[in-house]
């Protein structure tokens, strides 16, 4: 019984956890130029992010020993230093996105001004991650972020040609403009796929002591809880193709989904969206911090994780409050976090294979994994998903030139 | 000395006619990116405006919301400004219609009668955007 709730809460902080700034930008903007047409690719991206994030959980449940410490010993201290520079990058334009997020839905909530909104949420956030143990940073963002169900429940709410939904899950071609197209699908996947949500699972498994028992605890959570995590993204395209591409809304703005939830199901649903983005996006900004110091205390050996006090790993603590500042920094600037987002995704797409590559090699080595190295169907998937990474990796940048961030 | 200002000077000249150029004519495809823009805002406010009018939205909501909608439409309304062509003039003139019915929606608080207008002029303007993109 303990098992099953412990399973429960595990599949259920994965779905309030699945969305981030990431998500909500591109799957409304995918929605309102594409319809359904790209449903596929974010069953591709979540298919991924279960694979990889299982082999995290398993690699840190079988060494006791997160990836990012594995990265240096396996791959050498340059290779590591490359994924190490690459990754804090990515964190930290991503945590920048995340904060400008929380700043951004704060205001629409009490219309105080933005660079003050700034400030409350950094100072909040990181008042919050003092204070509360790993597992109920987790729980609390992760259960309030369900609010993003009212997206589910307005998707049906606005009644989509089904039809036509279930044709969006086809892979296909569109007739549009291709290029476009095929930014939005490495867009897609960049969202889905990101580093930092592997670095976080990988060390929040040694966080929270997984051992060989936890193994299946591991593999439900990550299959259901992302599964289930995906249909937000669904919903979060079937709403903007329903309501915005009609009309010619290109969604430029993170209130924009939040409206859309408004016009299927009024005040009710406009608040609840507003609630569920703050804490996606907030819990999405502590990840993102975390994972930043996660990745400097491996690589270097410092004392490192939420279960130690602050003056028990003083530089880790003092890494994720220095992400917190440069971040905040950043979007001080008054540069729109929207934009940001779009950059941080499609930088943190090129960092992939830099990212997944030593997760592939450590989880296929007996050294380290003993009988729980990847078999053969892990070893196959595992192998196609990295040839995948690697393309959208080498396409990202030009098509983003290409296309004017996708605006044609 | 003679002879660098006899290359120097036409050469000013040049970029700085390239450089006026550049700052005074919108290309096609940067027209039609603009007409695409404010047909997007007009009709994202008009939606805005609908809920607000039916009771469906928070005045904060609405109010931050149009902000945000007001200030894309008048940097589209500055750019347009210089845009040289009559064609970029229209459309400067519909930008600044739509920046100036958001910033009547921002400040519009609880009055529905006003909101309903404005959900109503700001689909007009969506509609005349989109068909001067289609005229470009």
């Amino acid at each position: 019984m303990k098992q099953f709730l412990q399973i429960a809460l595990g599949i259920l902080s994965a779905i309030g956890g699945f969305v981030d700034i990431g998500d909500l930008v591109f799957n409304t903007q995918a929605g309102a130029t594409f319809g359904f047409e790209l449903l596929w690719v974010v069953v591709i991206g979540v298919i991924g992010i279960i694979v990889y994030s299982e082999m995290c959980g398993r690699v840190a449940a079988a060494s006791k020993r997160p990836v990012f410490d594995l990265v240096r010993e396996r791959v050498g201290f340059g290779a590591g230093l490359s994924t190490l520079i690459a990754s804090e990058v990515v964190n930290l334009l991503t945590c920048a996105a995340e904060i400008g997020g929380v700043a951004i839905v704060l205001q629409l909530l009490s219309g105080l001004p933005y660079r003050f909104l700034i400030l409350l949420g950094v100072i909040g956030l990181v008042v919050i991650s003092w204070v509360l143990p790993f597992e109920w940073l987790e729980r609390l963002f992760g259960y309030v972020g369900l609010c993003l169900l009212v997206f589910a429940v307005a998707a049906i709410k606005v009644h989509p040609h089904w039809g036509g939904v279930a044709h969006g899950f086809v892979p296909g071609v569109s007739s549009g403009n291709r290029l476009v197209y095929m930014y939005f699908v490495v867009g897609l996947l960049g969202a889905a796929l990101t580093p930092y949500e592997v670095y976080f699972y990988s060390s929040g498994a040694v966080e929270d002591a997984w051992g060989l028992k936890d193994l299946r605890i591991n593999k439900i959570t990550s299959i259901i809880g992302y599964g289930l995590g995906a249909f937000l993204s669904f919903s979060l395209m079937i709403v903007a193709a329903v309501l915005f591409l009609p009309r010619g809304i290109d969604p430029q703005f993170l209130g924009t989904p939040a409206l859309g939830a408004e016009a299927a199901l009024g005040k009710i649903g406009l608040v609840l969206a507003l609630v569920g983005i703050l804490f996606a996006v907030g819990g999405a900004a502590i990840e993102t911090s975390f994972s930043g110091a996660y990745n400097l205390a491996q690589f270097f050996g410092w004392q490192w994780g939420k279960r130690h006090r602050p003056s028990g790993a003083p530089r880790f603590a003092l890494s994720w409050l220095v992400m917190f500042v440069l971040a905040a920094g950043i979007v001080m600037t008054g540069y729109d976090p929207v934009k940001i987002t779009e950059y941080s995704v499609i930088f943190s797409v090129v960092a992939l294979p830099l990212t997944f590559l030593p997760i592939l090699l450590v989880a296929n080595d007996p050294a380290y994994m003993g009988s729980n190295r990847n078999g053969r169907f892990s070893n196959v998937i595992g192998i196609v998903y990295f040839v995948l990474i690697l393309a959208i990796a080498v396409s990202a940048i030009p098509l983003m030139i290409l296309t004017n961030g996708g605006q044609g | 000395m003679r002879l660098i200002a006899r290359i120097a000077i036409p050469l000013a000249a040049l970029l700085l006619l390239v450089a006026c150029g550049g700052q005074g004519t919108l290309g096609k495809k940067a027209l039609s990116q603009e007409a695409k823009g404010i047909q997007s805002l007009a009709a994202e406010g008009s939606l805005l405006a609908g809920d607000a009018a039916r009771g469906r939205s928070t005045t904060v909501f609405t109010r931050v919301h149009a902000r945000f909608l007001r200030d894309a439409a008048r940097k589209s309304a500055a750019t347009l400004e210089h845009g040289g062509t009559s064609k970029a003039q229209r459309l400067g003139r519909v930008a600044d219609r739509v920046g100036n019915d958001l910033e009547r929606l921002s400040r519009s608080g609880s009055d529905r009668e006003l909101q309903r207008l404005l959900e109503h002029d700001l689909a007009l303007a969506s509609a005349a955007a989109k068909r001067l993109d289609k005229s470009l």
